[in-house]
């Protein structure tokens, strides 16, 4: 039984070598590099690449933005996700229901994102029926046009693991609360919400981290006016003044930011039962 | 019954098309131990659901401490559940857990250190209260329950089955400890069980249902001696039934016939001749007995020894047999032809047909 066990990890494992950790060394390792003139790399080590996103320019800037996407976007999925998932899960249709949540993702992620880039702009129809109701709508090339596409794309994440959470609770629990004289909201303050603590941070880890380093959605619809770290490392990678040293820095440095801040939740999603 | 401290008047309950619980009365006495007891999906969790307030009736009322409940939610109820799986927070501790109905309370944090204490040294769980649920075993988890629903001192503990979970040791251990602390609180509890035996041992008085409905009211003792039906004598212990067909009528006494043999019987309800009856005796009380003594002879087919009594089918006729229990031994082998005997009263009227034509 052993040794299967230990053959059936090496196909996984190697993908992840090959495919993860090398690249992500290499990575690591341009980062310490120098940027060659035309944009290549001159392997000569420097820590500029590091200190230059110290300056204003950078952590106020795609730095900040990025947090602060990553974390609204958090909170307002969290917000519509909860009641959401709380009633899919007590829903005799939540097969049926969850089944809808995740329908959207069968469709190319770009392509969902263009549809709102079509919707946000301002000949698009969300924009003109603002404007009929008397609001200046130039959701396009808008903080709040970028949060639209994030929570939109998002949302599932957060529902599902809710959901897995939610839906296993006990309910002879909540009864048990109603019995001993709670009224609702103190059931709900005092059993469902810490029961569902897992899948809020599972949720929040499945939100956050990948807001953090997307490029996509702020790009498309935030118009080159949200920039944020993960646009302005594929611009240092893919654009017209390419700087693959300062963007690999500034790609580890997101990571390593996200290991750093959520590290001492990865024992909650442990317990997670979702998660096993 | 002085006080009443629960009563259920003519509740009903449907569930689509099948009726749940029908028609169902009890009154509790204040201080009492009352069982509900009756084969699974009989009703009676639906019933303890209804007084609980998680179910609400489709008919008939519900009055704790003679105030009407029918139509309060659950939680401005003066009654405490013990659930069967015990439902423990399992984010909280033991203490919090107890703790919770008196925070519910509002009561001052001093106050609620020293109840959830006191719950705990009844429950005989002082020094366990820093432990989360997941770390006790499951007698330790049934103490916990009872404690957290016993603290707020409710005016009926309803219990759901709540030794269902236990072995078999630990489940007698528990019944001593039920009794031991009801008697000693003086609450009164309404004990859901299907368990004739745990029914019969734990209870004040209780109530055999059936099909949503409650066949028989009284005390073990009662229950046991004089069931209401052929259902009550068969689920509570054990029965055997003879079939008979009456042949006179005296006031409240009826003569039978069974087979060839002429029997008589005491009855509630008048019969008339002709008509077909069951009687029932308890194997306990036939007595084996040498041929010539009894009317009743038959020929042992089968024994079991099982140390406290030893058990005996004996075949009366091609269609009647016996089951017999007689302590010990008594050196009558497989093949012997005995009589039996009862004292008249053992044998009893549990059911009467419509006449034959």
């Amino acid at each position: 039984m052993r040794r299967i066990s230990e053959l059936i990890v090496w196909p996984g494992a190697l993908w992840l070598l090959l495919f993860f950790a090398i690249p992500l060394g290499i990575i690591f390792l341009i980062s310490f590099a120098q940027r060659d003139l035309g944009g290549l790399i001159r392997w000569e080590f420097t820590l500029e690449n590091y200190l230059r996103l110290v300056e204003p320019i950078y952590w106020v800037g795609p730095l900040g933005n990025s947090l602060v996407l990553a974390a609204l976007t958090t909170v307002i999925c969290l917000l519509l996700g909860y009641p959401l998932a709380y009633t899919i899960a007590r829903s005799p249709k939540k097969h049926l229901l969850i089944f809808l949540v995740v329908l959207p993702s069968f469709t190319n992620f770009l392509v969902r994102i263009y549809a709102w880039f079509i919707l946000l702009r301002p000949e698009g129809w969300l924009s003109w029926g603002l404007r009929m109701l008397g609001m200046e709508a130039n959701l396009l090339g808008s903080w709040v046009g970028v949060l639209i596409g994030l929570v939109y794309g998002y949302l599932p994440f957060m529902i599902l693991p809710l959901y897995a959470t939610l839906e296993r609770l006990d309910w002879a629990l909540i009864e048990a609360a109603y019995d001993l004289g709670a009224t609702r909201w103190q059931v709900f303050a005092r059993v469902i919400l810490p029961l569902s603590r897992p899948g809020m941070v599972a949720g929040a880890l499945l939100v956050f981290l990948p807001v953090l380093g997307e490029f996509l959605t702020p790009k498309l619809l935030g118009g080159g006016k949200v920039p944020t770290i993960g646009v302005l490392i594929e611009e240092k990678f893919l654009g017209r003044v390419p700087d693959w040293p300062f963007g690999a820095a500034a790609a580890i440095t997101v990571m390593l930011m996200a290991l750093i801040g959520v590290s001492r939740h990865f024992h909650t999603v442990r317990e997670s039962r979702w998660l096993g | 019954m002085d006080e009443v401290s629960l009563e259920v008047h003519e509740v009903s309950k449907r569930f689509g098309s099948v009726t749940v619980v029908d028609r169902i009365s009890l009154r509790i006495g204040a201080g009492e131990f009352f069982s509900l007891l009756g084969p699974s999906g009989c009703g009676k969790t639906t019933t303890l659901r209804i007084i609980a307030g998680f179910v609400q009736p489709d008919t008939g009322e519900v009055f704790i401490r003679g105030q009407r409940a029918t139509h309060l939610p659950p939680n401005e109820r003066d009654v405490n559940i013990v659930f069967q799986n015990y439902a423990l927070f399992p984010h909280l501790t033991v203490e919090q857990n107890v703790a919770f109905g008196l925070e519910m309370q509002k009561l001052p944090r001093a106050q609620i250190r020293e109840r959830v204490g006191w719950a705990l040294e009844l429950v005989r769980l002082s020094g366990l209260g820093a432990r989360y649920p997941h770390q006790l075993s499951g007698g330790q988890q049934q103490r916990v329950a009872l404690a957290r629903a016993l603290v707020t001192q409710p005016s009926v503990l309803l219990l759901d089955e709540p030794l269902g979970a236990l072995d078999l040791k630990l489940r007698q251990q528990m019944q001593w400890e039920l009794k031991r602390l009801q008697r000693e609180l003086k609450i009164t509890f309404l004990y859901v069980t299907h368990d004739q035996e745990e029914a019969l041992s734990i209870s004040d008085r209780l109530a055999v249902m059936n099909h949503g409905r409650v066949l028989q009211v009284g005390t073990p003792q009662e229950i046991y001696e004089r069931p209401a039906t052929r259902f009550v004598a068969d689920f509570i212990g054990e029965s055997n039934f003879l079939e008979g067909r009456v042949v006179a009528c005296e006031g409240n006494r009826a003569l039978v016939q069974i087979g060839s043999i002429h029997t008589s019987v005491v009855s509630d309800h008048p019969l008339a001749i002709d008509q077909w009856v069951t009687l029932a005796v308890r194997p306990e009380r036939i007595r084996l007995c040498p041929c010539g003594r009894s009317p009743w002879t038959g020929q042992v087919e089968e024994l079991i020894y099982s140390g406290k009594e030893t058990r005996y089918r004996v075949r009366l006729s091609p269609e009647v047999t016996l089951v017999v229990s007689s302590p010990g031994t008594n050196g009558i082998g497989v093949g012997e032809r005995v009589g039996v005997e009862w004292d008249e009263p053992s044998l009893y009227l549990v059911d009467a047909h419509e006449a034959h034509q």
